[in-house]
């Protein structure tokens, strides 16, 4: 029951600091923007509540009483600052104007809540079925967990370098955020990780649904829904409790609050999801510094320096948890045991030898085919709303668009850079993890994707142009040609 | 290029619900034994039941020595390792030898063999055989 508060207590904090800023405020439909703030939240809360507890352990002050003790306290102060700035005034919640709808959402809603019932369903069955879940999981992910929710000095352990074949190195956010749910509780149950990986995927996909739902219409929100749910690889490894999943979340919540990029207050999101990520993951860190850099040229190139400077100053000021934190935990906490650090010069070499190149191709080809299943396959679905719907770009979404593109390409170039130079046996590791790494991109390719395609709206016959003009003249007569169509 | 009509908005959506709406069901299908009781492939549930007795003969933290009959070089080797490092943390299990070494040392054992004579070869006095292939020495060379 404890670990259950624990966690709730985190995803509040989470849900309230977004509520506070509020970076989707002037998006509509509201609802969409209630669900990506409190799907954004849920990741940012367990961020943060990770990074709180990390310092408290390290510093020895890590106990229940102290953990419960900051949360209520966060709790608090965020809930009286939400009435102060008015977050949960009641005309924020005031029934959105009329907008262009598409009269078969009701159908792809009934088809999304039947998908997503079977989903979670099979999904609950899993992780229920494998409470300590997949390999990485206990190997690594829970097993840091385990030391650093333990007694007096035990959080050391997890970043012994005895523990070589654990990685040591890697980002300590899941470890920290299930060791911290564990202390808390004063048990280690395998319910604090299951909910921590169900919750992730839970956020994961309601992120997407909100974010496309506020950039494109409500339609286009359930067809992505519907998309990403029939990404079979994502379903299979969602409650393998694994940082994938976290660390596509955060990828994610990155590039979808870089299109509201008119408020600064997305922008600093956007840095701290960036930053987050980072502190997930290693391929994180390659995210970071990708998606930071691109966002300054990018913006440079098409705005100038007044806007790059200021932009990215937003952005980089939301990222610097994460970059301080990631430094200090690389170089003053974490063993050097990464062969890509130790054997440079061994890794420049591999770079010359063509067959690597091969197997990264064919190994990517592989897992883009078993990223679904038979005419199921995402792909196909994408391919049939590209024919279907076709394209149409907004102007104010370009910019945007070409720093997520760019960066999920160079981060992806950057991870297959990575298999040719690693100094694992190539077939045995492309086998392993190829798959998810395509995962960590996918949620954000769908966003992409769904930005460029149209919008799923009902056209807007030619005539209705005219109404304005027609209630212009309340006294035209009733047999003016525009208000007799209209009737 | 002409805009899309709501057909084929609808024809769309149709193809993406019903197509969505298979995978999931195929993966529902298809995930049977992984929601089943033989989702434990390498058997962790199985390792932590084995240990249970040897935990609580051991102190609440530190580092803990570790020998197998399996090398960690083979997949049995490295799952009954991770495993049991996994098992018996917040102690840290390691297999690789300490200057001066771990007081306890695990040993975890694939099949019947005598565990005293296994102890002596690697300068270990048994403690107690918990059975199963669980077995706890202590160090001689402390």
């Amino acid at each position: 029951m404890l670990e259950v508060i624990s966690i709730l207590l985190a995803l509040l904090i989470g849900f309230l600091l977004v509520q506070v800023f509020d970076p989707s405020r002037d998006l509509k439909p509201r609802w969409a923007a209630m669900l990506f703030n409190a799907a954004l939240g849920a990741g940012i809360g367990i961020g943060l509540t990770s990074i709180v507890f990390l310092l408290l352990d390290v510093a020895g002050l890590a106990s229940p009483p102290a953990i419960f003790s900051i949360d209520i306290a966060l709790a608090a102060g965020l809930t009286l600052q939400c009435f102060r700035s008015r977050a949960f005034s009641p005309e924020r919640f005031n029934p959105d104007p009329a907008k262009a709808g598409f009269r078969w959402t009701w159908l792809l809603a009934i088809a999304l809540g039947v998908v997503l019932v079977v989903a979670c369903v099979r999904l609950v069955q899993m992780a229920t079925a494998l409470p300590v879940g997949n390999w990485d999981a206990w190997a690594i992910w829970n097993l840091r967990a385990k030391f650093l929710a333990g007694p007096g000095g035990a959080w050391r352990y997890a970043l012994s370098p005895l523990l070589n074949n654990s990685h040591p190195d890697y980002p300590p956010l899941l470890s920290a955020f299930v060791a911290r749910v564990w202390k808390a509780a004063g048990s280690m149950d395998t319910l604090a990780p299951v909910l921590t990986a169900l919750v992730f995927f839970a956020a994961l996909i309601a992120l997407l649904v909100g974010a496309v739902a506020l950039l494109r219409s409500t339609a286009s929100a359930l067809l992505a829904g519907l998309v990403i749910l029939s990404t079979t690889s994502l379903l299979v490894w969602a409650p393998s409790q694994y940082a994938d999943i976290p660390l596509a979340f955060y990828y994610l919540g990155a590039i979808a609050l870089i299109f509201f990029c008119t408020d600064p207050r997305a922008l600093f999101f956007a840095g701290l999801c960036a930053g987050l990520a980072a502190w997930t993951k290693n391929e994180g860190i390659a995210f970071l510094v990708c998606f930071v850099i691109l966002f300054f040229a990018f913006t440079f190139w098409k705005r100038g320096t007044a806007d790059a400077t200021t932009s990215g100053g937003w952005l980089l000021m939301g990222a610097a948890p994460g970059i301080i934190l990631t430094l200090w935990f690389k170089f003053f906490l974490a063993p050097v045991v990464d062969p890509l650090v130790t054997q440079r010069g061994l890794m420049l070499a591999r770079l010359h030898d063509v067959s690597r190149y091969t197997e990264v191709a064919r190994g990517f080809f592989d897992n883009l085919l078993h990223l679904g299943s038979g005419v199921a396959h995402p792909l196909v679905l994408l391919a049939v709303l590209g024919i279907l719907v076709r394209w149409q770009v907004e102007e104010r979404y370009r910019l945007p668009l070409w720093i997520a593109t760019t960066a999920l390409v160079l981060v992806f170039f950057s991870y297959c850079v990575v298999y040719l130079m690693t100094p694992y046996a190539l077939a045995w590791q492309v086998q392993s993890s190829f798959d998810r790494l395509i995962l960590q991109v996918w949620p954000g390719f769908l966003l992409v994707f769904f930005v460029f395609l149209r919008s799923v709206v009902d056209p807007t016959p030619a005539v209705t142009e005219k109404i304005p003009a027609a209630r212009k003249s309340p006294l035209r007569s009733s047999k003016h040609p525009a208000t007799t169509r209209v009737k | 290029m002409k805009p899309p009509s709501s057909i084929q908005f609808l024809i769309a959506s149709i193809a993406v619900a019903l197509l969505a709406a298979w995978g999931t069901f195929g993966f529902y299908a298809s995930t049977e034994d992984a929601a089943g009781s033989n989702a434990d492939v390498y058997k962790i549930g199985d390792q932590q039941a084995r240990f249970q007795d040897l935990v609580s003969a051991l102190p609440a933290t530190g580092i803990i020595g570790y020998v197998s009959d399996v090398p960690d070089g083979q997949t049995l080797g490295a799952v009954l390792y991770s495993g049991l490092q996994y098992t018996l943390a917040p102690r840290l299990v390691t297999n690789q030898r300490l200057v001066p070494p771990a007081e306890f040392v695990i040993g975890d054992f694939s099949k019947p063999l005598d565990v005293t004579e296994f102890g002596k070869q690697h300068g270990l006095a048994l403690v107690k055989d918990f059975g199963n292939g669980a077995v706890l020495y202590r160090n001689e060379a402390r």
